[in-house]
């Protein structure tokens, strides 16, 4: 009983085993056609030299490999010895250029704390700066505007109230 | 039988050509018809099947000291095609890149195999359909399945058989086979 059980879902019955039957039957078929002719003498030729080419790729990418590793074998060495003063060369790459950005940023700022109204706003303050002092001409301010504008916009204020 | 592969054969030289050897052309005579078979229908490839044929006798041939005789012949080349089958779908799965051929069904012509001859035109074109579509659901099988699926019901092996071939034990074997079995009878539409 046990056995039956066991074996009923292993053999096919009906339509599905008529299938496998004929599926067989074709396979074998098309195998004895091909395998109709004898082998000639050299048959196994093709496979010994498959065989032969095999070993030597696989030779071949072994001795890639290992002279990939030795290749490379230099330059880890070498990174791990310069790996520690690699720092320093970026600091000294770094530090070289510093005055001169320095300097630049210096002027710039000068240039930024002596200019007490915003460029675009220069205008207003010389009208604020003309009420203030009546008294001064139309001529010299016409002269210390066109003096102040060359000399740096920054600078026009201040040329005008110290005159 | 086993006479055949355990005589004292001269070693391969490039000179002497393998088949002069009269032995082993018996057992190339008696056992290339069911390995070719037995690759053909695990591959679906002609050539390729004649390829790997070609490679079991060879490494028959080569390992031939190693039989001891344990097992059949027919157990011991089909377990070396088996091997063959292996290296050759792993190959292919790292070489993805390269386009694999599209052979399966289509390649392998069954048009002029003649179901019974007392069927009428129409019951052996219905034949062929059904053939072709059971070989393509075998074909989709996972590699186990399909393996033993064709031991079973191609190579006509019992389970133990089976088993000694895949180095599977035999519940393994049942498994897989009730799980293809299912998967055919499911997808070839047969009923049972």
């Amino acid at each position: 009983m046990n056995n039956q059980f066991e074996q009923n879902p292993l053999k096919p019955t009906g339509e599905l085993a008529n299938a496998i039957r004929d599926f067989r039957s074709a396979v074998t078929h098309v195998a004895d056609r091909e395998t109709a002719r004898p082998v000639s003498a050299d048959w196994l030729a093709p496979a010994r030299r498959r065989r032969r080419r095999a070993r030597q790729t696989t030779m071949l990418a072994w001795a890639c490999a290992t002279l990939l590793c030795l290749a490379m074998l230099p330059y880890s060495i070498n990174l791990s010895h310069e790996a520690p003063p690699q720092p320093a060369v970026t600091a000294a790459t770094t530090a070289a250029p510093a005055p001169e950005s320095d300097n630049a940023l210096l002027e710039q700022v000068d240039t930024d704390v002596s200019q007490t109204v915003p460029s675009p706003l220069e205008p207003l303050a010389e009208l604020e700066s003309w009420s203030s002092e009546s008294t001064s001409t139309s001529a010299s301010n016409t002269s210390s505007r066109s003096s102040g504008r060359t000399a740096g916009s920054g600078s026009a204020l201040s040329s005008t109230e110290k005159q | 039988m086993e006479n055949i592969v355990s005589t004292e054969l001269p070693p391969i030289t490039q000179e002497l050509p393998v088949l002069e050897l009269s032995d082993f052309d018996e057992v190339v005579r008696l056992y290339r018809p069911r390995i070719f078979r037995f690759l053909m229908s695990s591959l679906g490839d002609r050539d390729l099947a004649e390829s790997l044929t070609q490679d079991c006798f060879l490494r028959a041939y080569n390992a031939r000291h190693q039989f001891r005789g344990d097992a059949s012949i027919n157990t011991w080349l089909t377990r070396i095609a088996l091997n063959l089958v292996r290296d050759h779908l792993r190959s292919r799965r790292i070489r993805f890149w390269q386009k694999t051929r599209e052979s399966a069904i289509d390649l392998v012509d069954i048009s002029d195999w003649v179901p019974d001859k007392a069927a009428s035109a129409e019951a052996a074109i219905l034949q062929r359909e059904r053939v072709k579509q059971v070989w393509k659901v075998v074909n989709d099988l996972s590699r186990q399945q399909r393996t033993v699926f064709i031991l079973r019901f191609v190579e006509e092996m019992e389970l133990s058989e089976i088993a000694e071939t895949t180095g599977m034990n035999t519940s393994t074997v049942k498994s897989h086979l009730y799980r293809a079995l299912r998967v055919v009878r499911e997808r070839a539409g047969g009923q049972s």
